[in-house]
C-alpha cells in the first residue's frame, strides 16, 4: 500500500527547503561581494590608462573608488535596494539596475527558454528515433557527432555560428543538445535493459508501444531532473553566447560590468542567477525525495 | 556482439553468399563497409585508447618540438601579412605578419602543460577537501558539502569571468598566464572533491577497512596505508577529466578576450579569428587551431573515460 505524507510533514518540508535556498542565495551575495571586493584588480581603474589624467586626478579616483566600495556600506545599500526593489544604481551606466534587468532580461529569458526547449526537444527526438530505428550506424554517427560537439568551448560554437548567421538561441540548442542527447540516450538505453521492458520485448510488443507505456514513463523523473540541471548549464553558456552575438541580455550586462568592475551589478547578477538555479535545482531534489515518501 | 558485425560475418561465409542474389550481396557489402567504422564507436575501446594516447603524444610532441623547428611564435613580419601557405609558413601568417604554425604548436605547448598543472592543484585541493570531509564525517561532513554546494550554486563561467575580469589591469603576458590557470585551479576542484568525498566515505564504511581496523591497525598508518591507495585511481580519473575541463575553459576565455595576453600565443587566442566570418571565408586554415582543440580535447576525453556513450 501507499504511503502518504501527511500535508504538516509535506509543508514543513517545504519551508525548510525555501529556507535552506534562501540562505544559501544570501550566502552567495555575500561570498560575491567579497570576491569583488578584495580581488586584485578592484582598485584599479580604467580610468588609469588615460594619459590625459594626472596623478593627483587618478589618485582622486582611487580614493572614490575605495570610498564607495566599503563592504559594510554596500551590504547595506543592497539590502535597501532589495527591500525598495530597486537594487542599487549601476556604477559605470548611472542607472537603477531594476531597470536594466527589466530591459535586458526578456532578451536573455527568450534565449534560454527556447535554447533549453529546442535542445531538449531536438535531443529527446535524436535518442527516441535511435531507440525506434535501432540501426547501429546512425547510433554510431550520433555518438560521434554528440563527441565531437561536446568537445568545443560554448564561445567556439557561438563563433562558428556567427558565420552562418545562426541566432543566439539556436547557438544554446546546439550547446546543450550534445549533452540532452548523450542523458536521454543512457536514460533509454538503462530503461531498455530493464526486465519489464525487456518481457515486454519477448512476447513481441513493438518498439513504439513499449516506449510510450514502458520507457518514456520510467525516465520521465530523472529527465525532469536533468531539465533542472540543464537551466544551470544555459545560464553559464548564455554570457559567452550573448557576448559573441551581441546580443543585448543579461550575460552581456554582466560581461559588460565585470569590465567595468561595476560591483552592483555584478552582486544583484549573481544574486539572480543564484536564485534562478537554487530554485530550479529543487524540482531534482523533489524528485530525488518523491519515491521515499 | 552488434547485429551489424554479425551481418558482417555472416557475409563472409560462403553458403550465405551462395543464398544471396549478386546486386543484394554488394548492397550489403556496401552496407556493412559503411557501418562498420561506425557501429563499433565505443569510447571504452582500447584501440580508441590507444590511438587516443598516440595522437596526444604526437601533439605534444609536436608542441615541443615546436621550440626548436618554429620558435619564433612573437616576430612581426610586415611584408607577409596573412599570406597564404607557403614552404616558409605551412598554414600562412595572421594579420601581423606572424607565422601560425609556430603560434598554433606554442599556444598547444602552454595550453597542454599550464593545464595539467592547474588540474593536478585542484586534484590536491579537491582530495584535501574530500578527504577531510569524508573522514571527519557528522557536522564537517555537512558544512564543507554545503559549501561545495554553495560554489556550485553560480555556474562556473559566470564566476570566473567576473573574477578573471577583476584582476588588475595591468597584468604582464607572463602573468596572465598564471593567473588564469590558478583561477581555474582555484574555482574547478568542487565537482572532483565531490567525487572524492563519496569515495572516502565508500572506503570508510568499507570491509577492507574493518578488517584493517581489527587486525589492529590504527592511526595514519590506517588512512596512509590503506585507504589513499583505494583513492589513486579516483583521483586520476579526476585528474584527467579537469584538463580537457580546464583546456576548454581558457580557450573560451581566451576567445573573449579575458584568458591569455597577447602577444603570448594560447589555443583560445588564436580562435579569436573565428569572430570574423569575411576572415574564416578568405582563410578557412583559421579553423585549424578548433580543429586542434577538438582533437586534443576529443582523444583527452577518451582517455578519461568522459565520453563513454556507447553506440
Amino acid at each position: 500500500m501507499a504511503h502518504r505524507t501527511s500535508p504538516v510533514v509535506l509543508l514543513r518540508r517545504f519551508l525548510l527547503n525555501v529556507i535552506l535556498r534562501l540562505s544559501a542565495i544570501a550566502l552567495v551575495a555575500c561570498l560575491a561581494m567579497i570576491l569583488v571586493r578584495y580581488a586584485p584588480g578592484f582598485e584599479t581603474d580604467d580610468r588609469d590608462l588615460d594619459p590625459a589624467l594626472g596623478a593627483a586626478t587618478r589618485n582622486a579616483i582611487h580614493q572614490q573608488r575605495l570610498a564607495e566600495g566599503s563592504l559594510t556600506e554596500y551590504a547595506r545599500k543592497l539590502a535597501s535596494g532589495i527591500l525598495h526593489g530597486d537594487l542599487g544604481v549601476s556604477v559605470a551606466l548611472g542607472t537603477p539596475i531594476r531597470d536594466l534587468i527589466a530591459q535586458r532580461g526578456p532578451a536573455t529569458l527568450r534565449i534560454l527558454l527556447t535554447g533549453i526547449a529546442l535542445a531538449w526537444i531536438g535531443g529527446l527526438a535524436w535518442s527516441l528515433g535511435l531507440a525506434i530505428c535501432r540501426v547501429p550506424s546512425l547510433a554510431g554517427l550520433s555518438v560521434l557527432a554528440s563527441a565531437f560537439l561536446l568537445c568545443l568551448p560554448t564561445a567556439a560554437v557561438a563563433a562558428l555560428m556567427l558565420n552562418v548567421d545562426w541566432p543566439a538561441q539556436m547557438v544554446l540548442a546546439l550547446v546543450l543538445l550534445p549533452k540532452v542527447f548523450q542523458v536521454t540516450r543512457g536514460l533509454i538505453t538503462q530503461a531498455f535493459e530493464h526486465a519489464e521492458v525487456l518481457a515486454g520485448r519477448a512476447r513481441g510488443l513493438r518498439t513504439t508501444r513499449l516506449l510510450g507505456f514502458y520507457v518514456l514513463p520510467r525516465i520521465a523523473g530523472p529527465m525532469l531532473a536533468w531539465l533542472a540541471a540543464t537551466v544551470g548549464l544555459a545560464v553559464g553558456a548564455v554570457v559567452p553566447i550573448e557576448v559573441i552575438c551581441d546580443v543585448p541580455g543579461l550575460g552581456q550586462l554582466a560581461w559588460k560590468a565585470a569590465l567595468a568592475r561595476d560591483l552592483p551589478v555584478l552582486v544583484v547578477l549573481t544574486l539572480l542567477v543564484a536564485t534562478l538555479i537554487q530554485f530550479s535545482s529543487s524540482a531534482s531534489l523533489l524528485y530525488q525525495r518523491g519515491p521515499r515518501s | 556482439m552488434s547485429p551489424l558485425r554479425a551481418c558482417g560475418r555472416s557475409l563472409s561465409s560462403g553458403q550465405e553468399q551462395a543464398k544471396t542474389p549478386a546486386p543484394q550481396r554488394r548492397i550489403n557489402r556496401l552496407q556493412a563497409l559503411w557501418s562498420r567504422p561506425l557501429a563499433c564507436v565505443d569510447f571504452r575501446h582500447r584501440r580508441l585508447r590507444i590511438t587516443a594516447i598516440a595522437v596526444l603524444l604526437l601533439f605534444a610532441g609536436l608542441s615541443i618540438g615546436a621550440m626548436w623547428f618554429a620558435p619564433d611564435y612573437a616576430t612581426q613580419n610586415r611584408d607577409c601579412i596573412q599570406q597564404n601557405p607557403s614552404w616558409k609558413y605551412p598554414l600562412g601568417t595572421d594579420e601581423l605578419g606572424r607565422d601560425n604554425l609556430s603560434r598554433l604548436l606554442s599556444g598547444l605547448r602552454l595550453s597542454l602543460l599550464l593545464s595539467t598543472l592547474a588540474a593536478a592543484c585542484a586534484c590536491a585541493l579537491a582530495l584535501l577537501f574530500g578527504a577531510v570531509s569524508g573522514l571527519a564525517g557528522g557536522f564537517v561532513e555537512t558544512i564543507l558539502l554545503h559549501s561545495i554546494n554553495l560554489v556550485e550554486s553560480v555556474p562556473w563561467l559566470f564566476l570566473f569571468l567576473t573574477v578573471r575580469a577583476l584582476l588588475p589591469l595591468n597584468v604582464s603576458p607572463s602573468a596572465s598566464i598564471w593567473l588564469t590557470f590558478a583561477l581555474l585551479a582555484a574555482l574547478g576542484w568542487t565537482h572532483a572533491a565531490r567525487v572524492l568525498q563519496a569515495s572516502v566515505r565508500e572506503i570508510r564504511h568499507s570491509e577492507a577497512l574493518v578488517y584493517a581496523r581489527a587486525c589492529g591497525i590504527a592511526g595514519w598508518r590506517l588512512w596512509v596505508y590503506q585507504a589513499l591507495p583505494g583513492l589513486r585511481r579516483v583521483s586520476l580519473t579526476q585528474f584527467t577529466i579537469l584538463i580537457p575541463t580546464f583546456i576548454l575553459a581558457e580557450a573560451g576565455l581566451g576567445l573573449l578576450g579575458l584568458g591569455v595576453s597577447e602577444p603570448l600565443p594560447s589555443l583560445g587566442n588564436l580562435l579569436r579569428q573565428l569572430e570574423k566570418p569575411e576572415l574564416v571565408h578568405a582563410h578557412p586554415l583559421v579553423l585549424t587551431p578548433l580543429l586542434v582543440l577538438l582533437l586534443v580535447i576529443l582523444s583527452l576525453r577518451t582517455v578519461s573515460g568522459d565520453l563513454e556513450v556507447t553506440a
